[in-house]
């Protein structure tokens, strides 16, 4: 079913529309809470929630891209879980990828204080827009997606090590680029 | 945390962005190469464990007891469909029988649909271990007390195997002898060992044809007893384990155990299965297993092995050693540095001891063993561009795991006077272990690795890092570790000879 029948049946009120929802996004959705949470148990929960977010926003809300809206929905409440739930060492997946991203945040930089995440994240979406197609993805992948390099090595045919070692220079690029932008003073 | 809010921005990147990257075909380089070199070579690991338990004279009946003596069982797993049963396995002599999950093949075409339904697969299996803290004491000590012989010898051990023969051996105890396994386990009750056991079981399993992982277990009864079909039950569902009934001693039930242990092992411990066989008297029997096999994700160029003296205790033998260069990471403590290979399975530890030190003396070493259970989280590590040399090697070892069970404190169960086997059968008193043993196999080529190991118990009546290139030579005594999917050790061994 097209998204925007899909996005129809939410307006309509009818509830199909967490079917169809379901067979079309629900792996996605999944897949994404996994990369988090590590737990099927919470992350089928998330995606529960996740469907139940959708059908109390939809209306007023007319997204223009289902999958990206479903997604950002499913990353909000995934992490709202890893962290109401945190405990050393239960979520290692999901500490491991935050630890990556502190590569990326210049030491002086404040962001709680100085900038808003909007406008971080539109220097992000700048950033992005200068990487070549494969960068760009695998950075989006990983971080957005929460793929992990094993998965990347696996799509790419690199060996993990080599994996590891490009992002690792992706994240060092937009610690470089943020800093550059006067993120960083 | 600074990440949290990266986090949140990354969140909301522009939508095109995000649909790009889902939509990315990539272009896969040598797949079709990796997925036939699984046929050409496998890293295979494999681990047999067994406890034979006698008493001294039989029982007329053969039927079950049916009993409701286990008051904490939890309501079984809620299997689901997608499960296969081994129930065609030894039906002649089979009571209970486990089903495992079936798991869809990896991928040999490089389609997407069909890597997305095993990676769904792969996921259902993940489990939160979020008792790894406890179960790192029973690895370290239990390391320590079966590989710390001085002799010259390899020597093999899988912690994981023996904890679930361990875990069987609690479940058809009660009373003080279950107690003392249940605190080398560090586990408060036999509830949350059933609830550990299956989320190990289930965190490390993985049979999707390109890698495998299977913790395979089993009961074998004499007929002569009656036995209480509810722990049959609960050891299939919470242990995966099967069990079976048949005239001790014969060489028909002989055979079948032999059988059963040469299909788990991958036939790479025969010589070691055909030596363990039931006395007459033996009342019950437990034999675990682990086989595992697996590719390194960046195979080693035959071309560039080469041959050299691997410096043995026992004296200067000649080797053929593989040799890569990798920009890696170089790990590095007071008394050893380590490299790790990846497999598409886990992954695989070197730890090279100091000149000083041996690989014996290094496991008593708690910052050593610290790093094996922390493995990547390790924090003294450095990026380098590291010259592997690494040996071949096939090593076999038999540990009889008796004499450090009891130094563990699990003493009641080798006691015939004390021990409880009530949850088992109350047909026939004073049962105590006599055999507890353990075999296990590693071998490791340019392809990969192989690994196998099992536990039978029988029971019967009565760093310098300067520089940004290092060479990694393993041509000394060496430990190595071998990890699965859920980051615990399967395998811990030391190569004296290779």
């Amino acid at each position: 079913m097209e998204d925007k029948e899909i996005i129809s049946l939410y307006f309509e009120r009818n509830e199909q529309a967490i079917e169809q929802t379901d067979i079309k996004y629900g792996l996605l959705c999944r897949k994404i809470a996994m990369n988090i949470l590590c737990k099927i148990e919470d992350a089928q929960e998330c995606v529960n929630d996740t469907y139940l977010a959708a059908w109390n926003s939809m209306p007023p809300q007319n997204p223009t891209s289902l999958k990206t809206f479903l997604g950002r929905i499913t990353r909000n409440i995934s992490i709202s879980k890893f962290r109401a739930n945190h405990a050393k060492k239960r979520y290692s997946t999901m500490e491991t990828m935050l630890s990556e991203l502190d590569d990326c945040v210049p030491d002086t930089f404040d962001v709680e204080k100085q900038v808003e995440e909007a406008m971080l994240s539109q220097y992000i979406s700048e950033w992005l827009d200068s990487l070549t197609d494969l960068d760009r993805t695998l950075f989006v992948r990983r971080y957005w997606y929460g793929d992990s390099n094993k998965t990347l090595a696996r799509k790419c045919g690199f060996t993990q090590n080599k994996m590891a070692s490009y992002m690792f220079k992706l994240r060092v690029a937009l610690k470089s680029f943020l800093e550059k932008e006067g993120v960083s003073f | 945390m600074k990440s949290k809010k990266l986090y949140n921005s990354i969140t909301n990147i522009r939508e095109e962005i995000i649909e790009q990257a889902d939509n990315y075909r990539f272009k896969k380089h040598n797949k079709s190469a990796w997925i036939s070199s699984l046929v050409a070579a496998v890293l295979v690991f494999a681990i047999v464990s067994g406890i034979i338990i006698h008493n001294g004279f039989f029982v007329p009946t053969t039927k079950p007891i049916q009993t409701n003596n286990i008051t904490d069982t939890e309501p079984a797993k809620n299997i689901k469909e997608t499960v296969s049963s081994t129930e065609e396995d030894l039906p002649e002599y089979a009571i209970a029988c486990p089903q495992y999950p079936i798991m869809a093949q990896y991928p040999s075409n490089g389609s997407q649909i069909e890597y997305d339904v095993w990676f769904e697969d792969v996921q259902k299996q993940r489990r939160n271990l979020y008792f790894t803290d406890d179960l790192n004491y029973f690895f370290t000590q239990s390391t320590q007390e079966f590989l710390s012989s001085n002799g010259n010898e390899n020597y093999v051990y899988s912690p994981l195997n023996v904890y679930m023969a361990l875990a069987m051996l609690a479940e058809i105890t009660d009373g003080n002898s279950r107690q003392q396994i249940l605190d080398l386990l560090n586990c408060e009750n036999i509830a949350t060992l059933r609830r550990q056991s299956s989320d190990l079981w289930n965190a490390n399993y993985r049979d999707d044809g390109a890698s495998s992982c299977v913790l395979a277990s089993s009961l074998w009864l004499n007929e002569n007893i009656n036995y209480v079909q509810d722990t049959m039950d609960i050891l299939a569902q919470k242990y995966y384990a099967s069990s079976y009934s048949g005239k001790m001693g014969s060489n028909e039930f002989n055979d079948a155990l032999h059988q059963w242990l040469n299909e788990q092992t991958g036939d790479l411990l025969k010589e070691q299965a055909g030596d363990i066989n039931f006395d007459p008297r033996t009342i019950i029997a437990l034999a675990t297993t682990v086989l595992f096999e697996s590719n390194w994700t960046d195979k080693f160029d035959e071309e560039k092995n080469t041959e050299d003296v691997f410096h043995s205790p026992n004296g200067d033998v000649d080797c053929t050693y593989m040799n890569q260069s990798n920009c890696q990471n170089l790990y590095y403590g007071d008394d050893f540095t380590s490299i790790c290979k990846y497999m598409e399975l886990g992954s695989m530890w070197f730890i090279l001891p100091d000149e000083n030190i041996s690989a014996q003396e290094l496991l008593y070493n708690e910052q050593v063993m610290d790093f094996i259970l922390k493995g990547e989280e390790w924090e003294n590590q450095k990026s380098l561009e590291v010259n592997e040399t690494i040996p071949k090697f096939d090593v076999v070892s038999d540990i009889d795991l008796s004499q450090g069970l009891k130094n563990m404190g699990i003493t009641d169960v080798f006691d015939s006077t004390i021990s409880d086997f009530s949850p088992t059968t109350t047909d026939v008193d004073e049962i105590s272990v006599t055999k507890a043993s353990h075999s296990a196999r590693v071998v490791i080529d340019e392809e990969g690795c192989v690994a196998t190991a099992f536990t039978v118990i029988f029971a019967t009546s009565g760093a310098k890092l300067a520089e940004e290139e290092i060479d990694f030579i393993l041509n000394r005594p060496f430990i190595f570790v071998i990890k699965g999917e859920s980051g615990l050790p399967l395998f811990i061994g030391i190569v004296n000879t290779p």
